[in-house]
């Protein structure tokens, strides 16, 4: 997992503690609710410079580390 | 010149304690207190109704500004409608209980934007000539619509409640009212809605809608731009900018958004929850007693409430 990206990802899941984060992980039952969620979609596209679309502001793209990767992927501006 | 003469802020005396929302909703303190950041807030309970609180402040304020009650030509309660009694016009009562007589009094209900709503009609009543001082009265018990038994409620558990008095006119005024602007999403309508449990209203959010803090931010953002065009200034032209305290972390954001330091924000989360149409009233409070006001220092209120409207309002302090 890309290190900006788990270092973003920890820091939106007060609940997460010392446990490891996998592409599975359920966002959710981590503690992060819509508050951390928005910041960590604004976050996202400060860090990596890429532009994502309020259409992705929904549960689906934040259900998972793998879900959320797979977007910001796919999403313009972003550089493999 | 018209704006804020004179204002106070008081607090009821009992408290609910992260400890009891730990025992009634299940949720561990920690998680509760991430939420309300300090360890009890104050709350109005049946034995201790808010009207009378918010009379002993009114009485305060029309006392030390020598404004004799013959003289208020408007008086509002402003809220969230959860009155001491349902039916019932708590503005009419506090008018009652200080001898003002030959006012208009009624309620606005705009939830915790109430009060700058309030703020807005009063000035905009001074300056047509219609009323020579209006008194903005808050004191609701929101606290009571918040279910602690219900884990889910958790984002609503650092709802607080006080009791605010705001004499308005156009004499001896320290914060002059410059100008607002208030917008309401009405797609939010059905987000935050009532039901009635056990003789009371308790509030419920219906679904997980993930995009409404963008929509918080981007619209104080678009809106402190346009107060701050219409005033022809930029932010750095403002001395403080205060925020009701419904999230600390979207009260950082929005000021990092705006390019406003924490410095010249007021943070009060280790010490009140959100209380209501009072939050701006503490921050001023605070700023007042803390001496970090200075003559013709610009100050933003960024307020929002159930609905969902979100206001800002350009002060001026002398």
């Amino acid at each position: 997992m890309d290190e900006r990206f788990a270092a973003l990802l920890r820091s939106a899941l007060p609940l997460l503690g010392d446990q490891p984060l996998t592409p599975d992980t359920p966002l959710t039952d981590l503690g992060m609710d819509s508050v951390a969620t928005v910041i960590l979609f604004m976050d996202i596209q400060k860090v990596f410079g890429v532009s994502l679309s309020d259409d992705d502001l929904v549960g689906a793209t934040f259900a998972t580390p793998g879900t959320l990767w797979s977007v910001i992927s796919r999403s313009e501006g972003m550089v493999p | 010149m018209i704006g804020i003469v004179d204002f106070q802020v008081a607090f009821p005396k009992s408290r609910i304690t992260a400890q009891q929302m730990h025992e009634s909703s299940g949720r561990p303190v920690a998680d509760i207190l991430a939420w309300t950041h300090c360890t009890e807030i104050p709350v109005f309970t049946e034995d201790e109704p808010a009207w009378e609180l918010v009379a002993e402040v009114a009485r305060a304020v029309l006392d030390r500004s020598r404004v004799t009650p013959d003289r208020i030509g408007q008086v509002v309660y402003a809220g969230s409608g959860e009155w001491d009694y349902p039916g019932w016009s708590p503005a009419a009562k506090v008018s009652a209980e200080l001898g003002i007589t030959g006012a208009h009094c009624f309620e606005v209900v705009n939830f915790c934007t109430a009060a700058a709503t309030a703020l807005h009609l009063a000035t905009d009543a001074i300056a047509a000539g219609r009323i020579e001082y209006a008194l903005i009265l808050c004191g609701d018990q929101a606290s009571r619509g918040v279910d602690y038994t219900d884990p889910e409620s958790v984002s609503l558990f650092n709802t607080g409640d006080c009791a605010v008095a705001v004499l308005v006119g156009g004499q001896d005024v320290r914060f002059e009212f410059l100008r607002a602007k208030t917008v309401t999403d009405p797609s939010w309508a059905d987000f935050y809605v009532g039901e009635h449990e056990d003789g009371r209203v308790v509030t419920r959010r219906r679904g997980r809608q993930l995009n409404l803090p963008k929509v918080y931010l981007d619209t104080f953002t678009a809106l402190t731009h346009d107060i701050l065009a219409a005033g022809g200034i930029g932010i750095a032209d403002v001395r403080y900018l205060l925020v009701n305290q419904t999230d600390r972390r979207m009260h950082e954001r929005l000021l990092d958004i705006l390019g406003m330091p924490a410095e010249r924000s007021v943070f009060n989360y280790d010490r009140f929850g959100h209380m209501g149409c009072g939050d701006a009233f503490i921050g001023l409070t605070d700023l007042l007693t803390g001496n970090h006001l200075d003559p013709g220092d610009l100050i933003l209120l960024a307020t929002s409430g159930i609905g969902f409207s979100w206001g800002v309002t350009q002060l001026r302090f002398h």
